[in-house]
């Protein structure tokens, strides 16, 4: 009884393709040329194609007249109007209608005087009212209940769109009909009154169209809702005021036909049966009357085999009666094969009726199967239905016990497991969401991973029985089970080979199914994506998602697959290719259900590439242009994502975590560029303020995701602390350090000191960037802003270990980041003091030995840090030996050691160089290649950091190669520049050879500190990445990655400092000192942040690998642009929140 | 409403006419003619090979030639036969059969002008079947021989000898279909001529003498000249649709595209009001297309008979049979099977629905 269920589509579909045969029928100029006859008859057998091609050859044709030449866009819209009518899905529908309304706009335009102009206006309206349809059939769908009133919404808009051109022409044509008096004397003024008809004609389709309006608009609403019944009232009064105007002629007819489909369809079935046994005793007999009566007998059966009818005997009578009555020819009309396909229903259901005796029911459905038979000859859209249908009739004759002997058989039997796969998928979900026993739902999956398994085998032999009678079709429709199968089945490969081809070879008249099957290939790579245990499989799985979303995004682009790929492609290249993300989400269509998210994850992607830009040396980064232009679009697009989401969000309802990190991201972008204020406002001001969706009432319970979570609220109150110290409100900052201290002060470790460690190193990087963009008179504001307010908390006596670690910090961070030399030593100066500070008063600062013990280390690094930028070397080393000495496998302190090393002696001692790679064995440093070493054992070890680790020896390795340069820079002689720079080749080439993948964020650098060795030593210049594909590396398999968490620019930043100092690096001290918090870099931690809290309450399913489409067995020719149910994913294993996390 | 009351209107009207013509006259045939929308009303007063004598009733006797006569509506003939005539004349030949077989128990087809026409009409729409591949060949042809038989000197024996001539060429008899087609070329009137003449090339193509066959249809064409004359313009078309046959017989690219410029010319010229024509343009239209290896534009050709000229059955099945091929070779099967399925269905005794095989 599928098709029960399935029958309002089916019945939407007779209505719609009735609609446009009246309404044409009456408002269209005659065809009178033998071309325009030919055109009309080919699309009157849905040659479509063809009839373009008659088009094309028309418009080329010498011989053709100028004024059959004029008509040819305005035929190729109605060719396109028609296909889009007759159009399986909503998917192949839009475009066509876009096409439809491209030739009426050019006809209209070329020809504004043409007879058939007005008519093509009139088109245009019924065109948006064919796109009303497209939608409301979307939302109709099962597959797209989720976003079901974005697309009634959608309806609705076009329906509005359209009653407004009737409307106009509706008063213009009453205006113009009115002018002609009541009485004309047909013979006397033969001419008026053929006016007046024709002017009257006009008028009453402009009240017709307008009620269908009506009609349409009611559908856009939820059968039942007070609306929809409103309208659809409406929609029948209207009607039936058609109909009492003019019953006598056929559009009156119609109009009551429709009357009697408005009470059917709010299940008035008695109502709707009166009003069509009326239309059936309908005395007329002419040709228009029958063609009524023809289609009010089909609906009419269509109310018998209802369900509250099941009158399935009457059908069969009256069906058998009417064709009884019928000539061949006329057997095979279109609603001819209509009323056939009801007698089939109506035999199948009586047939499988209990007290039906075997005999009987045999014979019922041998005759169905007859009937079916008959119907799959000859063209209508029941073709493709009645041949499923065959095949579900042949099962229940034979059984399923009997081995399939052809194609048809062995695919029914597929089909029909095929079906049965949701309710598997179904029944796990449900076990799961009751909680029941985990044997329960073993059993449960075995019994599906056995299903499939049958299915899998029935679709493999139906394809292996496949003859020559086996239509193209069919054969693709088993391969795309078969995809299918493989992909619930986990098999991605094979799912995705399958998928891949019959989303290219599959026909015109498929391509819904081609549209699925690419999107269950892309499904499957991304899948494949997640599941490859190596970098370089990833890599491999990325080029297929990219190849297989450009054809979907090419082919399909107003698809809704289409954006679903928009935002799969966007995950996947979250984290790693932040500008390709952010593009991708920026592509998001506005009508898109996650248009608010997919925008502001585009404005944080595009800021993400902006800061991930700006943290490599200057002379490598994009040029300047295009960094303003990605700032300048992440500011837009989160600004968007905000407007949408506010939009959509009651004042009074709590802010949606999407919307808070929207706000902090464009806070951190407005502080960037000095706009304080509104940065202010955005984090305070109601409603929905960021301040108050991140406090909660006990700060030492704060989550441990959300945007309540407390690395993210600190994060808030960093950049609120931040905009006030610029607007120089010291008070103010105060309040918001106080906040800050609060947030993090309550968590174990040394949060609060780890805060304003990264404070200072945010403001370090924000005077990079002002100074690389040029930005100078914004430097001296942001130094002298800090300047004042550090100055006036140096002055205050009650110093606490915190303030002074503040102090300390965004010192230092002003010394990184200040471009003046001078300026710099100060505030290294005041930072060392500060530091000096700590460490004297330790024991009166900090009572808690335990935490004294290891806060001490720490602080003792931050100032040996500051002594050599200070160029304090011998102090510095001092300080470092000390701590290598007692805490050798420190990493931050080798990396401060090595660097140390590094920046003596670029200072003038040369020797220290080598200790800067080699390290020095008695006083336990390792210097650069030792530690990269360490690194890469620990790498191999398998530890969980194994991320952080493999950047921080990228890092490493970086800086062993700058040593050299910088060493023979500084040497003296030829023969020691060289050897040093020799070194340096070998080293990276050697590097190279045993890397299979070079981190993309890193691969920049790297190629620039290859070109400059070659270049120094006089050789010719490639690049890295030529180097590499001539002397390609064998894959090395790495560990598995779980994808960085950490910010590329945590090494960015390191790399910077090696030139300024190292130990700077974003994550440098962990461990050591400020062992707790991971908390990433400046505006990437939003970024990140962003990421971790809105995951959770992101609907996955949406662009999630399990968003494979499910092919719908019953509506499977129709069933376009369907995104599967949840329900329908049950037992697939659930893949990570993005591939990259 | 207004439809049904003018129909009503309009029925009455007619009767009305009707009568009073019955009464005002006593007897009157009516010739319908080629040449002209009004029937020549009078009384047949003499009947030849070559024409009638119609003596109206106000003025001069009229001659009305033989190639000019569709039919005649003889006085006191039976009423049912102007419904067979029309089903004979829409094709409708097994209908128009049934009717004739009706009317002959007709008291008043004993006229023996009646009974010589409905003998001879029976003939036709026997001929009509046989051609349509619905009919025997020999049942066609031993009818019109015994109309020929005692029709020598009937209006009707110029189109009885052509229905011959071409039944006899279906049936692959040649030497006997050129001995009609010749009798046909010495009719006193050029379009009858030019048909012979036609005629008689087709009986040359069909013993496969191309050359022979285009020269004679050209001869046919050039005969035809700058005519303005609807009849023989038309057998100059069938000419030029004889001589594309050849060029599509003679192979070869520079004759296909020769054949589709003639073909051209015709499709542009014919009026709508010549289906017969217009549909054997097409189809040679599409043979020459499908030959220079263009199978869409082909199907476009052999479309235009399937969708606009369905009713010129012969020429019909033939499209439905290049149909049933071409649209699998474009990539639709199953409009291909559809077609053949149609072929086998409506024309299930033509010889291309028994090409198609079982």
């Amino acid at each position: 009884m599928a098709e029960m269920r399935s029958r309002p589509v089916l019945v939407l579909v007779a209505l719609w393709l009735i609609v446009p045969t009246i309404a044409c029928g009456q408002a269209r100029a005659p065809a009178k040329t033998r071309e325009g006859n030919f055109l009309e008859a080919l699309r009157q057998r849905a040659y479509f194609e063809y009839a373009q091609s008659y088009l094309d050859e028309l418009e080329k044709s010498p011989s053709a007249s100028a004024e059959v030449k004029a008509v040819i866009p305005y035929e190729r819209a109605i060719t396109f109007l028609e296909a889009g009518r007759a159009a399986a899905s909503p998917t192949e529908k839009t475009p066509l209608y876009d096409k439809a309304v491209g030739f009426l706009d050019q006809f209209v335009k070329a020809n504004p005087n043409h007879a058939l102009a007005a008519d093509a206006n009139s088109q245009r309206g019924q065109i948006l009212l064919g796109k009303a349809r497209v939608e409301i059939w979307q939302s109709q769908s099962p597959s797209n209940t989720s976003n079901r009133t974005a697309f009634q919404k959608a309806g609705r808009e076009q329906v509005l769109a359209a009653r407004k051109i009737f409307q106009a022409a509706h008063d213009q044509y009453q205006k113009a009909w009115k002018v002609y008096p009541t009485f004309l004397d047909r013979v006397q003024q033969a001419d008026l009154f053929e006016k007046r008809k024709r002017a009257e004609s006009l008028y009453m389709r402009a009240q017709y169209d307008l009620a269908l309006c009506t009609y349409e608009e009611a559908q856009t609403h939820d059968r039942g809702s007070p609306p929809y019944v409103k309208l659809a009232t409406q929609a029948a009064n209207e009607f039936e005021m058609i109909h009492t105007r003019y019953r006598s002629q056929v559009i009156g007819l119609y109009a009551r036909m429709w009357q009697g489909k408005c009470f059917e369809e709010q299940d008035d079935i008695n109502k709707a049966m009166g009003i069509y046994k009326e239309l059936l005793g309908h005395p007329g007999g002419s040709a228009t009357m029958r063609a009524i009566q023809d289609q009010v007998l089909l609906f009419m059966l269509i109310c018998l085999n209802h369900e509250e009818k099941q009158d399935y005997l009457l059908v069969i009578n009256q069906s058998t009666e009417w064709f009884r009555q019928r000539t061949t020819r006329q057997r095979r009309a279109p609603h001819a094969l209509g009323i056939l396909w009801e007698q089939v229903l109506a035999q199948e259901a009586l047939a499988v009726e209990r007290t039906m005796e075997e005999k009987d029911r045999n014979q019922l459905l041998s005759a169905a199967m007859a009937n079916c038979r008959f119907i799959q000859r000859w063209p209508s859209k029941y073709k493709d239905v009645a041949l499923f249908k065959m095949r579900e009739l042949q099962v229940k004759l034979k059984g399923e016990a009997i081995d399939p002997q052809d194609f048809d058989s062995a695919f029914g039997l597929a089909h029909n497991r095929f079906k049965k796969i949701k309710g598997h998928n179904d029944k796990i979900e449900q076990a799961r969401a009751e909680k029941k026993s985990a044997a329960e739902i073993d059993t449960l999956t075995s019994d599906r991973e056995a299903h499939l398994e049958l299915t899998l085998q029935m679709l493999q032999l139906a394809l292996k029985l496949a003859d020559r009678d086996t239509t193209k079709e069919d054969l693709d429709r088993a391969r795309f089970y078969m995809a299918y199968v493989y992909y619930q089945q986990q098999q991605n490969y094979e799912a995705a080979v399958l998928g891949d081809y019959i989303s290219r070879h599959a026909g015109p008249k498929a391509e819904t199914m081609a549209l699925d099957s690419a999107a269950i290939a892309m499904a499957s790579h991304l899948r494949g994506y997640i599941d490859s245990p190596t970098q370089e499989l990833k890599q491999q799985s990325l080029k297929l998602i990219e190849s297989t979303a450009a054809r979907i995004l090419a082919k399909w682009p107003e698809s809704s697959r289409a954006q679903d790929t928009l935002l799969q492609l966007a995950q996947v290249y979250e984290g790693k290719r932040p500008l390709e993300a952010a593009r991708n989400y920026s592509q998001v269509a506005e009508n898109s259900e996650v248009y608010a998210e997919a925008q502001t994850r585009a404005g944080q992607q595009f800021l993400r590439a902006w800061l991930d830009a700006n943290s490599v040396p200057p002379d490598q980064r994009p040029a300047q242009k295009d960094l303003d232009g990605w700032l300048a679009s992440a500011q837009t697009h989160l600004r968007n994502g905000i407007a949408r989401t506010e939009k959509s969000t009651p004042e009074t309802v709590e802010a949606p975590e999407l919307l808070v990190a929207a706000k902090v991201s464009l806070a951190q972008i407005l502080n960037n560029s000095g706009k304080y204020q509104q940065s202010i406002d955005l984090l305070v001001k109601s409603p929905h303020s960021v301040i108050t969706a991140i406090s909660v009432p006990d700060e030492t319970t704060r989550p441990e995701s959300g945007v309540k979570r407390r690395e993210f609220a600190s994060l808030a109150a960093q950049l609120l602390l931040r905009a006030q110290i610029g607007l120089r409100k010291l008070n103010e900052a105060q309040t918001a350090m106080e906040l800050l201290e609060k947030i993090a002060g309550a968590a174990k470790g040394e949060a609060v000191t780890e805060l304003y460690r990264q404070l200072g190193d945010e403001l370090k990087q924000e005077l990079d960037r002002l100074s690389a963009s040029g930005q100078q008179q914004r430097v001296n504001e942001v130094l002298a802003a800090f300047e004042e307010f550090l100055g006036r908390l140096r002055q205050r006596t009650d110093q606490t270990f915190n303030s002074l670690i503040w102090i300390a910090e965004t010192y230092s961070g002003l010394g990184q980041g200040a471009t003046d030399a001078a300026r710099a030593t100060t505030c290294f100066g005041h930072a060392s003091e500060s530091y000096r500070q700590i460490l004297d008063r330790a024991d009166e600062l900090v009572s808690d030995a335990a935490k004294r013990k290891k806060l001490v280390p720490g602080v003792t690094l931050r100032l040996a840090n500051c002594r050599r930028h200070q160029g304090k070397f011998e102090e510095a080393h001092a300080l470092i030996v000390g701590l290598a000495t007692s805490q050798p496998l420190a990493l931050d302190v080798q990396f401060e050691a090595a660097a140390l090393y590094q920046a003596w002696g670029k200072s003038g001692r040369s020797d220290q160089f080598d200790k800067a790679i080699i390290g020095v064995e008695s006083e336990r440093i390792l210097g650069w290649s030792q530690i990269a070493l360490y690194l890469q054992r620990l790498i191999d070890s398998g530890s969980k950091d194994a991320d952080r680790y493999r950047a921080r020896r990228w890092e490493a390795r970086y800086n062993q190669l700058q040593c050299r340069i910088e060493h023979s820079e500084v040497a003296t002689d030829a023969k020691g520049k060289t050897d040093q720079l020799k070194r340096a080749r070998s080293e990276i080439q050697g590097m190279m050879l045993v890397t299979s993948v070079v981190d993309p964020r890193w691969a920049p650098r790297y190629d620039a500190v290859y070109r400059k060795i070659l270049e120094a030593l006089g050789e010719p210049v490639i690049s890295l990445a030529a180097y590499r594909e001539k002397y390609k590396p064998q894959a090395v398999v790495e560990v598995p990655t779980a994808v960085t968490s950490g910010p590329p620019v945590a090494g960015a930043a390191a790399v910077a400092g090696t030139t300024g100092g190292t130990a700077e690096t974003g994550m440098g001290t962990l461990g050591m000192i400020f062992a707790g918090l991971l908390l990433a870099v400046g505006g990437v931690g939003v970024v990140f942040m962003i990421k971790g809290s809105s995951s959770k309450k992101r609907p996955h399913r949406r662009y999630a690998p399990d968003s494979a489409p499910i092919p719908t067995a019953t509506k499977k020719r129709t069933a376009s642009g369907k995104r599967p149910k949840a329900s329908a994913q049950t037992g697939r294993k659930k893949p990570p929140a993005r591939p990259d996390s | 409403m207004r439809d049904r009351i003018s129909l009503a209107a309009s029925i009455g009207l007619a009767l009305l006419v009707c009568l009073v013509t019955t009464e005002s006259v006593h007897a009157i045939d009516q010739v319908i003619r080629r040449s002209s929308k009004t029937p020549t009303r009078g009384k047949i007063t003499a009947i030849s090979k070559t024409g009638l004598t119609v003596k109206p009733q106000v003025g001069a006797d009229v001659m009305v030639p033989a190639n000019d006569i569709i039919d005649v509506r003889w006085d006191g003939e039976p009423a049912k036969l102007i419904t067979a005539r029309g089903a004979d004349l829409a094709a409708q030949f097994a209908r128009a059969l049934t009717a004739y077989a009706d009317v002959a128990t007709d008291a008043k087809s004993n006229a023996p002008n009646i009974k010589l026409d409905l003998q001879f009409l029976v003939a036709r729409a026997t001929s009509g079947l046989a051609l349509a591949g619905a009919g025997k060949l020999e049942d066609a042809r031993s009818k019109l021989e015994a109309f020929l038989q005692v029709g020598g000197s009937s209006f009707r024996y110029f189109t009885a000898v052509r229905l011959l001539g071409r039944i006899e060429l279906a049936a692959g008899k040649h030497d006997q279909a050129q001995a009609q087609f010749t009798i046909l070329a010495s009719a006193p009137w050029l379009d009858t001529k030019m048909a012979g003449q036609g005629a008689l090339a087709r009986v040359l193509l069909a013993r496969n003498s191309i050359d022979e066959a285009l020269a004679a249809y050209q001869a046919v064409i050039t005969q035809g000249g700058t005519s303005t004359d609807a009849s023989i313009r038309g057998q100059k078309y069938a000419a030029v649709l004889g001589k594309s046959t050849c060029l599509i017989r003679k192979q070869g690219q520079a004759s296909y595209e020769t054949a589709l410029k003639d073909l051209e010319g015709v499709l542009s010229e014919v009026p709508d009001s010549n289906p017969q024509v217009l549909a054997e343009a097409y189809l040679r239209r599409g043979d020459c297309l499908r030959l220079l290896g263009k199978q869409k534009a082909a199907v476009l050709a052999y479309l235009h008979v399937d969708l606009l000229f369905a009713a010129q059955a012969p020429l019909h099945a033939e499209s439905l049979f290049h149909l049933g091929t071409l649209w699998s070779a474009v990539g639709h099967p199953e409009r291909a099977a559809s077609a053949r399925e149609r072929l086998r269905s409506d024309y299930p005794q033509s010889s291309w629905a028994k090409k198609l095989g079982s």
